[in-house]
């Protein structure tokens, strides 16, 4: 029990670190000579939702592998680390997929490889559940990469205004700019509080002793978040904010931009020929 | 000569029945540097809070110009627009003051709101390079420190060119460059004849001050720093302190050796006082 409570401590302490290092670093966003790093964001952020679309429709293994390697080859472009990035888009692919896809390879019907249960149910590992699964997997995968290419290579600032002069409205961007401000603030607030309670106890707690703590610890970061909001919005209203966000954007598109879109719409016109028509 | 903000029986109550503020009058005229200090929870913060509109006292009037700032008042547009670029609130938290994805945006933020498009690049480009904040104008407010958070707060209320800066605790948290970044800020703006109140602990910066008020949910006392520091037992009732230099002289007066030694009128409230007092007093030994 002891060690469980500990486990999860140490679970919520490096989750909090690891997500406010990778968002927060921005260091891939903000390398200029990088392929999609050069693009206009708005450009950029319509070019890869084509190519999430398009993988999404896509029904064989082939042409998704041809998608997944044409992620990898933008990576490389980018001056991403090739191996960096396919451990952030793996990393949560089994959490994801692993659920829905476990099931299927046993409960398909079709060619059985490898048996597993004959009486009183018949259960097998067949082809189609294993083909099926691995279609699955290599889809969510490769959409999930052209996802993580986005956010890897755009400042969460140009994300937001991007969205915003495509029609995204002003409120839903600052509602979410101030949640993505403040969210990781308050983290580091639990961190803080973790640590603190680290440095005072000198004995592990039981399991109910945690969770008695932890709730005090949420009703103090409750507080201490309501008076935060509080004067996080005194300090807008005396800058002379009138319930009207007001954002500022100055993307230009260039040629290569224009190319850009071109090849994408092109690529995705081919795969999905190809997909529908000769395969 | 007519104040620029008059406080007359300011009564304030927080939600849960506390007074934070109770029969205040003070006067602040243009140009002044006003510092308020007392003990924790003494309401210093409402105080600011309410000389910036942005709460109002339940018993009481504030006038700003001449003109009763209430709530009616500051939902006229143009009236509100007008006060907001006239007064500047910097909040002792840079974090509550940097809600923008990039320290650009939260300096551009005032001057958007206020200001037509063009004027606001314009000046929140001038004020970017006067700061020195090129460096980190890209950059996400979480990703920068606590010294430049400070300073992007600050630039994020001088974009705006105001005339009356509020300043709320401006030097806590800050490392000793930073600390002298703010006191010479401070004495650039009192140069500018920009009329400035801010509420501190630190003994250094309240020496700036013109006028000072011991604050403690009444005015306990009004005075130049040198009569407020001069009066150890109000400081210490109100848990403030003197200036470290000050100690010193002091320490230096109640020895009774070196007493008839050093002759001086008022205890030095400052390095530059304690300096030319040493200076003179070294000369006449030599």
């Amino acid at each position: 029990m002891v060690n469980s409570v500990k486990l999860i401590n140490k679970t919520v302490e490096h989750v909090i670190k690891y997500i406010s290092e990778a968002v927060f670093s921005e260091k891939f966003a903000r390398n200029k000579d990088g392929f999609l790093q050069k693009l206009d964001p708005r450009i950029k952020i319509i070019g890869l939702i084509i190519l999430v679309i398009t993988t999404v429709s896509i029904k064989h293994i082939k042409v998704l592998l041809f998608l997944y390697i044409l992620s990898l080859v933008f990576c490389i472009l980018s001056r991403i680390p090739l191996l960096y990035y396919i451990k952030r888009v793996w990393l949560f692919i089994p959490l994801f997929t692993g659920i829905i896809i476990l099931p299927v390879i046993f409960l398909t019907p079709g060619h059985p490889i490898y048996i597993i249960l004959k009486k009183p149910y018949y259960i097998a590992i067949t082809y189609e559940g294993i083909k099926y699964a691995v279609l699955f997997t290599l889809r969510v995968a490769t959409a999930i990469s052209y996802t993580v290419l986005i956010t890897l290579t755009t400042r969460w600032d140009e994300i937001m205004k991007a969205l915003n002069s495509l029609g995204v409205p002003d409120i839903v961007i600052t509602i979410m700019t101030l949640a993505y401000r403040y969210i990781f603030l308050l983290l580091n607030n639990v961190l803080e509080m973790m640590y603190s309670k680290k440095s005072r106890l000198c004995r592990n707690l039981k399991l109910k002793e945690s969770w008695i703590i932890a709730g005090k610890s949420m009703g103090a970061l409750f507080i201490k978040t309501q008076r935060m909001g509080e004067d996080i919005y005194y300090a807008m209203l005396s800058r002379g904010y009138l319930n009207e966000p007001r954002i500022f954007t100055n993307f230009k598109v260039k040629y290569y931009d224009i190319i850009f879109l071109c090849f994408i719409i092109l690529i995705s016109s081919i795969s999905l020929g190809y997909d529908r028509l000769i395969l | 000569m007519k104040p620029l903000y008059e406080l007359k029986n300011i009564y304030y109550q927080y939600p849960d029945g506390t007074i934070a503020l109770d029969n205040i009058n003070m006067k602040i005229y243009e140009g002044e540097v006003v510092a308020i200090i007392g003990p924790n929870g003494a309401g210093k913060t409402t105080l600011l809070k309410i000389l910036d509109a942005l709460e109002f006292p339940k018993k009481g009037e504030v006038y700003f110009e001449g003109k009763k700032l209430e709530e009616r008042l500051l939902n006229d547009i143009e009236f509100m627009k007008y006060f907001r670029k006239k007064v500047g609130f910097i909040f002792q938290d840079p974090d509550t003051m940097l809600f923008s994805p990039t320290v650009w945006d939260d300096v551009a933020f005032a001057p958007l709101h206020l200001y037509d498009k063009d004027t606001a690049i314009k000046v929140t480009e001038k004020v970017i390079n006067e700061m020195n904040l090129n460096h980190i104008k890209d950059k996400h407010p979480y990703n920068i420190s606590g010294g430049e958070k400070k300073k992007s707060s600050i630039a994020a209320v001088l974009s705006i060119t105001p005339d009356v800066i509020l300043m709320d605790e401006p030097t806590s948290y800050l490392d000793p460059k930073s600390r002298n970044y703010i006191i010479n800020l401070i004495k650039d703006l009192k140069s500018k004849n920009k009329t400035i109140v801010f509420v501190s602990h630190d003994p250094n910066l309240i020496t700036l001050a013109d006028r000072c008020y011991i604050l403690n949910k009444k005015i306990i006392a009004e005075g130049t720093p040198r009569e407020i520091f001069s009066n150890v037992e109000i400081l210490e009732e109100n848990n403030l302190d003197v200036p470290e230099i000050t100690k010193l002289f002091k320490l230096l007066l109640d020895d009774k050796d070196l007493i008839s030694k050093i002759n001086i009128d008022n205890l030095p409230i400052t390095v530059d006082e304690a300096y030319n007092i040493l200076k003179d007093l070294l000369k006449s030994k030599t």
